[in-house]
């Protein structure tokens, strides 16, 4: 009686053991920590013209070019954007899209999940939004979605070339807003108004409780995704179908995910479209950690 | 008087049409300047977030940090000679200014300008009189106590009298 007592408490504790794996420790940092850089990267943003006015020129510049220790970066569009209107190969932004890139290719999409201002907004709106129901169910598939943005990012560059400027600036979202404390030295006025296509995008994402810049529009996400593709067995979001403990038709990961995306893939998620936000990932600790991120 | 909607850009800047075809709107210059010279330009137009100096509010001081840090090609990273600086020519208004008028001894643009005895000289030792190696950085307009010089950009200048 008493033996096979302590075993079915044996049993009992084994099997709550197995339901609640706990995820890498690393994997929780990663949660944990990503929403304050974002904060802090954007609050870098707002503090580096009177930085830089103050005389400290270590970083300067936007996220369609800037300096950081002397490292160049670069939004790719920008150096291909110059070649394609000018026929001029700007090394300096070549090298920073470069960089870019290889960190594209390496990690994923994590400058959108990490450092895009624009990201950073996007996210708490959806966030605030959640508590209602998105005004339509995402029909487009995630890889038509990718299609869109190269399409139109195609035709920005196109437009780029016919209009002898970089178009395509203007469609930045990372770019405009990381520029704009620059614009308060002239006035409120022109800052506010720098500040509507943001506010526009950030507006119609409230309204429709769906992200839509970022999984239909963005520009500069076309670049990132390409490198990230490169590159499947880079950093990002796995999938083990062995721990995954939910049963059919209730998945917390598919609900976590602010761009629609389907996790539970042996593969993960889409590379082209998956931030590394690890939303998903978070959501799943709960359950069986079967997602985590990582290599 | 008006020269047209041709913005003053920072010192090193290619032709307005190549400028406007590289610059991407990085803002590096703009954070890099020193005095805040360099603004971006507001506005819907192509000229948006393009670097441009208003020589009345903050004039370019030519210290030519910001020529070397353009990544685009816009700004000639090999100008750093203020001589080269190239923005544009300072015309003055002889009929405003102290020295010609005769009421007041002045010389303030003489004093204050980066590239004095050069740029700026004194004709008979009192009227100053702008040459050909005036590089259009705005110091004199700024210091102006009577607004008797215009910075006029480069590429406005054929059509300025
Ligand atoms: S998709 Fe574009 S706007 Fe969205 S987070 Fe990425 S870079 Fe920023
Ligand atoms: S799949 Fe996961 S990590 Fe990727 S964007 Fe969606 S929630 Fe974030
Ligand atoms: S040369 Fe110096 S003062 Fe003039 S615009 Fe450039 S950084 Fe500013
Ligand atoms: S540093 Fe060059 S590319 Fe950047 S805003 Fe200035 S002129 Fe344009
Ligand atoms: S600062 Fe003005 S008023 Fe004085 S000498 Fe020069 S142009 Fe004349």
């Amino acid at each position: 009686m008493l033996p096979e007592a302590r075993r079915v408490e044996a049993a009992d504790t084994a099997s709550a053991g197995a339901r609640r794996v706990k995820p890498a420790p690393w994997n929780v940092w990663y949660v944990r920590l990503r929403r304050p850089v974002q904060f802090i990267v954007a609050l870098l943003f707002v503090v580096l013209p009177w930085a830089n006015a103050q005389g400290w020129t270590r970083i300067y510049g936007s996220l369609f070019a800037m300096n950081i220790y002397g490292l160049p970066l670069a939004d790719p569009l920008s150096a291909l954007q110059v070649l394609v209107i000018d026929g001029h190969v700007a090394v300096r932004l070549w090298t920073g899209a470069a960089l870019v890139l290889l960190m594209a290719c390496a990690l994923g999409r994590v400058f959108c999940s990490w450092l895009c201002p624009y990201g950073l907004l996007s996210e708490l709106v959806y966030a605030l939004r959640r508590r209602l129901p998105p005004l339509f169910s995402e029909s487009m598939t995630a890889r038509r979605a990718y299609w869109l943005r190269i399409a139109l990012c195609a035709a920005g560059l196109v437009a780029a070339f016919a209009c002898a400027f970089p178009v395509l600036q203007r469609f930045s979202m990372p770019g405009e807003l990381s520029l704009a404390p620059l614009r308060v030295l002239d006035g409120w006025e022109i800052g506010m108004a720098l500040l509507l296509p943001p506010g526009a995008a950030l507006l119609a994402e409230g309204i429709s409780g769906r992200r839509l810049w970022c999984r239909y529009l963005c520009p500069q996400s076309v670049f990132l995704a390409l490198a990230a593709q490169c590159f499947p067995g880079g950093f990002g979001v796995r999938w083990d179908s062995a721990r995954c403990a939910c049963p059919h038709g209730d998945h917390p990961c598919l609900r976590a995910c602010s761009l629609g995306l389907a996790p539970r893939h042996i593969h993960g998620p889409p590379r082209s479209e998956c931030t590394q936000c690890a939303q998903c990932v978070r959501a799943c600790a709960e359950r069986g950690a079967a997602l985590r991120i990582g290599l | 008087m008006n020269f047209g909607v041709l913005p003053l850009r920072p010192p090193g800047a290619v032709k307005e049409a190549d400028f406007l075809r590289r610059c991407v709107q990085c803002g590096q210059c703009a954070h890099v300047c020193p005095w805040q010279a360099v603004r971006m330009e507001g506005g819907i137009g192509v000229r948006r977030n393009t670097p441009m100096i208003r020589p009345l509010e903050t004039p370019c001081w030519l210290c030519m940090k910001c020529p070397p840090i353009c990544p685009s090609g816009a700004l000639e990273n090999s100008v750093t000679a203020m001589e080269k600086a190239n923005m544009g020519r300072a015309v003055m208004l002889k009929d405003r200014c102290h020295n010609f008028v005769g009421d007041i001894m002045c010389w303030t643009c003489y004093d204050r300008c980066p590239l004095r005895g050069t740029a700026i000289v004194l004709e008979n030792g009192v009227l100053p009189t702008l040459t050909d190696q005036c590089v259009g950085c705005g110091v004199c307009e700024y210091v102006c106590p009577v607004k008797a010089l215009v910075t006029v950009p480069r590429e406005a200048l054929s059509h300025a009298p």
